[in-house]
């Protein structure tokens, strides 16, 4: 299947559809409680503070994938563009919006002159690392991810107090 | 031993460059480091910073270093990335880490934000066990995928 579709850079008002999207994702993780993000905190962190960019696949009006990145900064090599998330509407997958919007992440970086764009991935997800391999992306097996969240930090800090 | 946490200045980022070698040569990528001190101090300190950094000094000397920015999780909104948390060989086990560490996290408690990450190599168990110990989460399934610019210049030509 093939569609007409414009891949560009987000709005305001794209803001909800993205949001869905977002929550599409979780789900699809099993981790719809763990979404705490509102509407406002996207406007206001990706229109004012800048904190990202996001890029959105639009099919005669609707969205139906978005891509969202920003800058990282890496002690060898300087600015990096990381892609946090890059998802399709479920029933809009295999359309090529999703490498559409991959290409546009990679441009994106290419243009802005950074040595490195990088994400994760599952180890689960077979088929994306393969995908991410035939682009020439390299997959560190060995570098696992780390999170602390709110409640780790505030044990760390009440010890402080 | 007598040491002080304290935000870095451009004038120290010759020494943090000399702490991101060593680490480099620990992780056995002694080649990888392109930066110098001047880009270090032109994306650190400018009206737009890219990252703040933190040092340990100890008699004047700068003898670890860590570096962190935020991040954008579309679960949680900004986060605290830890990129580097390094101490010079000869200072490690004496709590400038820790110190550091802690920093990092207290740091990230005032701005307010959900969640503070960074990553660990798998080989590195002593790492991992502290990490745990302190709080944090290690997920050992998910992996960093990285496309460098080599990569990117291939990936476009074909994409065009």
């Amino acid at each position: 299947m093939s569609v007409d579709y414009s891949i560009r850079e987000a709005k305001r008002e794209d803001m909800p559809a993205v949001l869905e999207l977002i929550k599409e994702l979780a789900e699809y993780e099993n981790a719809a409680d763990e979404v705490e993000i509102h509407l406002d905190d996207l406007i206001k962190e990706g229109f004012e503070e800048k904190h990202f960019k996001c890029f959105v696949a639009d099919v005669e009006g609707r969205i139906e994938g978005m891509a969202l990145v920003y800058f990282r900064f890496s002690t060898w090599k300087g600015r990096t563009v990381h892609l946090e998330d890059l998802i399709v509407r479920k029933k809009m997958r295999g359309t090529g919006l999703g490498g559409a919007l991959y290409n546009q992440v990679v441009k994106y970086a290419y243009d802005n002159g950074v040595k490195r764009v990088e994400w994760v991935v599952s180890e689960g997800n077979k088929n994306a690392i393969e995908f991410y391999e035939n682009t020439g992306a390299d997959i560190k097996k060995n570098w696992y991810t780390v999170h602390m969240d709110e409640n780790g930090i505030q044990k760390n800090v009440e010890k402080l107090e | 031993m007598d040491y002080t946490i304290r935000k870095a200045a451009p004038e120290d980022m010759p020494a943090v460059l000399e702490l991101i070698q060593e680490l480099a040569e620990f992780e056995k990528e002694p080649d990888a480091v392109i930066l110098t001190a001047d880009d270090l101090i032109r994306d650190g300190f400018g009206e737009n910073p890219s990252f703040i950094c933190f040092v340990a000094e100890v008699n004047g000397k700068i003898e670890g270093m860590a570096l962190c920015y935020y991040r954008y999780s579309t679960w949680k909104g900004k986060t605290v990335h830890l990129e580097d948390l390094v101490i010079r060989k000869e200072f490690r086990q004496k709590g400038l880490g820790k110190a550091l560490y802690t920093k990092v996290i207290e740091y990230a408690k005032k701005q307010g934000v959900k969640r503070v990450e960074w990553v660990v190599l798998d080989w590195n168990t002593p790492a991992k066990n502290f990490y745990t110990k302190s709080g944090a989460f290690v997920f050992d399934d998910w992996c960093t995928v990285q496309m460098d610019e080599q990569a990117m210049n291939e990936y476009l030509k074909n994409a065009r």
